[in-house]
């Protein structure tokens, strides 16, 4: 894929929301914004880090915040220009293009969005190959670079850095000035170049939600084998269909912790989630965990749903997908495994194997699973 | 002593007395002079106390012939990386689109104020409006919870401009976009509604001049007819909504699985305690998102192939832990029904005019609640007390409301003491008392 132009920008907006595993926001929203950006300033280039001298700086991009906030006051675009000024006045270069931090419908949007805005084109990359809810969950971070130094934009033109310190501090530190600043921010973080994303291998992020997305405008939603289209795309499988029959969240220590159950055929599904999906499990038995994706769709659209616009007496239908595999090695199940999230089980693959970082064999995976 | 209560629609009019007994009804004309037939023929003297109307949906001829709408928006320098229908299809854009401007002002979550008001910008925009907008829809940042800067530019504007102003915080819906879109839309069918309204309206003050007016929302709960002017998204669907509601009320219950069956297709809904489920969806108008959220009943097609095993499957989820409520049939549907025990009630084709008759007064409640300042429990009631408010100012009678529970949905990515708290109340309609000089 070459370029994002105003007649994909649903498509890749649609398959964001696959890597968003039941969060990372809303898709129109996401869609709204790319497609004002195109119109105003033209379709926007999608590059290969390849592409790029190795020593060019790029410019980490992410939106901060609490998606429903964003929906409320969305970005200006002054924060733009304000994040890329202070970012080059810091390095003391110019940066090349735009570099997606998270694959996430808004995400993706903004980082799309931000590209046009400056005239630059955007990375066919990105640092998470999925959403994940703090900047330091990165791939580049799993390399052992540190996320610092990060910028914070605000819509009101405040600026705040935090120059160094232990990555998860840093995470911490970033929501904490989040309130201030009413729950949306622009973000970069990592000093990075297109020679740093060419080395690790995340490419084609922005393609994939393309295609992604097209094969969920396939799907058939009222039948189950009528998502085969997106399974065939995504390399899913569909674990359940059910009804929405209770979701609860409670505030706990960090971020909240939130359950939903479904009445499905084979019994009570029970889907735990924070920000996004982090387990599926059925009568006790964990079928899929994170890292990997785990995905809701609606059974009457077969749209993706966000876990916390649940309604109950929704029909829909669960589908656990595969994630990018250097998050099943120990050091990427330490980081974003289900003990990093406080969940005292091991890490379950998409399709119920055990993951690869766990030290198991697979076949113990598919027993705990018919148990 | 009570008087008689009519629904109306585009194929017939009905009078019930206060037992639900039909008095009269009429057919095959247009909803006016059905409704003037009704009067003058059918039931003389006797005392109507209200009509509640459905209209038919808006056509997109009528969106092209509606208002040119002016859009201001209240929230720079935030927001301006979607300016007012920046990302609107093409064609609805080429025919509704007036000035439009982002003006400073607006709220954060927990009611700081972002940017005071820019009340001159404000000023200006409206002499540019004037002669060339026939409508104009505000919409503010976190305007639902902190109205103040929406009210100031709606009062000014109206103050300027002699054309109707619709506020985003009008529509209780989440986003800034789907209230400014409902709004704009909204502002656009003014006159459309107005023309429909006006023809009942002019009948009933000649006929029955203390008769009340109200105009059906799609959710099959009403709007006063004053208020329903300024609402033209929301009444969409009503229809469909009163034909579950009126086929509810025939089988004599409050609560049933509903199943309409038309040439085309047959609709699979449920009504529990007055209100259809939502979808979970907000309704989309030519690809435009609004803040009206759509109720749940599922439309199989007679056209695809496979009718009956979708029919079933429709039915059978929407009866899914819900086995204890009778299914109410209208219309021919005989074989893909059988195995279920059904109510076919008499009348069934005046459903959707008797649905309309019957109906009650909802209003909901889905907003974000800052808890820093107070405790859970209170934002709780605050929220509960205003769907209640909303419930009343719908015409409902407070001593009849019934409330759902208050859901609460708690914020993501940063945890902060605010959540989305959604709930809605729902009651009879209040009745004229006699009025002692």
């Amino acid at each position: 894929m070459e370029q994002v132009a105003e007649e994909c920008v649903e498509d890749v907006v649609r398959g964001a929301l696959h890597f968003g595993s039941g969060g990372g926001g809303d898709p129109y929203l996401g869609q709204q914004l790319v497609v004002a950006a195109i119109r105003r300033h033209g379709p926007i280039r999608l590059l290969s880090p390849e592409t790029l001298a190795p020593d060019t700086p790029v410019l980490p991009v992410v939106s901060g915040g609490t998606p429903v906030a964003l929906t409320e006051k969305v970005h200006g675009t002054l924060e733009a220009r304000t994040l890329r000024s202070v970012v080059e006045a810091r390095i003391g270069r110019e940066c090349a293009a735009v570099l997606p931090v998270q694959l996430g419908s808004v995400n993706v949007a903004v980082a799309l969005a931000v590209a046009a805005e400056l005239g630059l084109p955007c990375l066919d990359t990105d640092l998470m190959r999925r959403t994940w809810p703090s900047i330091d969950m990165t791939l580049l971070r799993l390399f052992g670079y540190s996320a610092a130094p990060i910028t914070v934009v605000g819509g009101a033109g405040v600026v705040a850095e935090f120059s160094r310190g232990a990555d998860a501090v840093l995470g911490g530190l970033l929501r904490a000035v989040m309130p201030g600043l009413g729950l949306v921010a622009l973000i970069s973080a990592y000093q990075v170049t297109a020679g740093d994303c060419a080395r690790f291998h995340a490419g084609g992020s922005i393609s994939d939600c393309a295609r992604i997305g097209a094969a969920l405008a396939e799907v058939a939603p009222a039948q189950e084998a009528g998502f085969e289209p997106y399974l065939r795309a995504c390399g899913g499988r569909l674990v359940c269909s059910g009804t929405v029959a209770e979701l609860v969240q409670r505030y706990g220590e960090g971020w909240p912790r939130g359950v939903v159950s479904l009445r499905t055929p084979e019994g009570l599904v029970r889907l735990d989630f924070q920000n996004e999906n982090l387990i599926v499990s059925r009568e006790g038995a964990v079928l899929a965990t994170v890292p990997d994706l785990i995905g809701i769709a609606d059974s009457d659209t077969g749209a993706l749903q966000q876990t916390v616009d649940l309604v109950t007496g929704q029909e829909v239908r669960v589908i656990t997908g595969p994630v990018d595999h250097r998050w099943h090695t120990p050091e990427g199940l330490t980081m974003v495994g289900p003990r990093a999230f406080g969940y005292p089980v091991d890490a379950v693959r998409f399709d119920g194997a055990v993951s690869a970082g766990q030290g198991r064999s697979a076949e113990q995976g598919r027993s705990a699973e018919r148990g | 002593m009570s008087g008689l209560r009519v629904g109306v629609d585009a194929t017939a009019a009905v009078a019930l007395d206060e037992h639900d007994r039909i008095r009269a009804v009429r057919h095959g004309d247009t909803p006016a002079r059905m409704l003037e037939q009704l009067l003058t023929r059918d039931i003389e003297a006797a005392v109507i106390d209200r009509v509640v109307a459905i209209l038919p949906d808006p056509e997109p001829a009528e969106l092209k012939a509606g208002a040119r709408v002016a859009v201001l928006r209240i929230g720079a320098p935030a927001t301006t990386a979607i300016p007012p229908l920046a990302a609107w299809p093409a064609r609805e854009l080429a025919m509704l689109a007036g000035p439009v401007t982002v003006v400073r002002g607006g709220h954060e979550y927990d009611g700081r104020v972002s940017a005071p008001l820019d009340l001159a910008a404000v000023t200006e925009f409206a002499h540019g409006c004037a002669g060339i907008a026939g409508a104009v829809a505000v919409a503010g940042v976190h305007g639902l919870e902190y109205p103040e800067h929406e009210r100031l530019a709606a009062a000014l504007l109206a103050e300027q401009l002699s054309v109707p102003v619709i506020r985003g915080g009008e529509t209780e819906a989440l986003g800034l976009l789907e209230r400014e879109n409902t709004a704009v839309l909204d502002a656009a069918m003014t006159a459309a509604v107005d023309a429909r309204i006006g023809e009942l309206t002019a009948v009933l003050s000649a006929r029955q001049p203390n008769a009340e007016l109200f105009v059906l929302r799609g959710d099959g709960t009403v709007l006063p007819a004053h208020r329903a002017r300024r609402h033209a998204t929301a009444l969409i669907g009503a229809a469909r909504a009163a034909a579950l509601h009126g086929a509810v009320r025939l089988a004599g219950t409050a609560s049933a699985v509903v199943v309409e069956a038309r040439s085309d297709a047959a609709v699979v809904g449920r009504v529990r305690g007055g209100l259809l489920p939502g979808a979970g969806r907000l309704r989309e108008i030519a690809g435009i998102r609004t803040g009206v959220r759509t109720p749940r009943p599922v439309v199989v097609s007679r056209r695809q192939a496979g009718f009956p095993d979708r029919f079933g499957a429709a039915l059978a989820r929407m009866r899914a832990g819900h086995d204890e409520l009778p299914v109410v049939v209208l219309g021919d549907l005989a074989d893909e029904i059988a195995g279920v025990p059904v109510i076919r009630p008499p009348d069934g084709e005046l459903a959707a005019v008797l649905g309309a008759a019957t109906a009650e007064a909802a209003g909901s409640v889905d907003r974000i609640f800052w808890q820093g300042a107070g405790d859970r429990q209170e934002s709780a009631n605050r929220a509960r007390r205003l769907a209640r408010d909303a419930a009343v100012r719908a015409g409902a009678d407070p001593r009849t409301l019934r409330e759902t529970p208050v859901r609460a949905a708690l914020t993501t990515y940063v945890p902060v003491p605010a959540a989305r708290l959604q709930v809605t109340a729902i009651g009879a309609l209040l009745q004229p008392a006699p009025v002692t000089p």
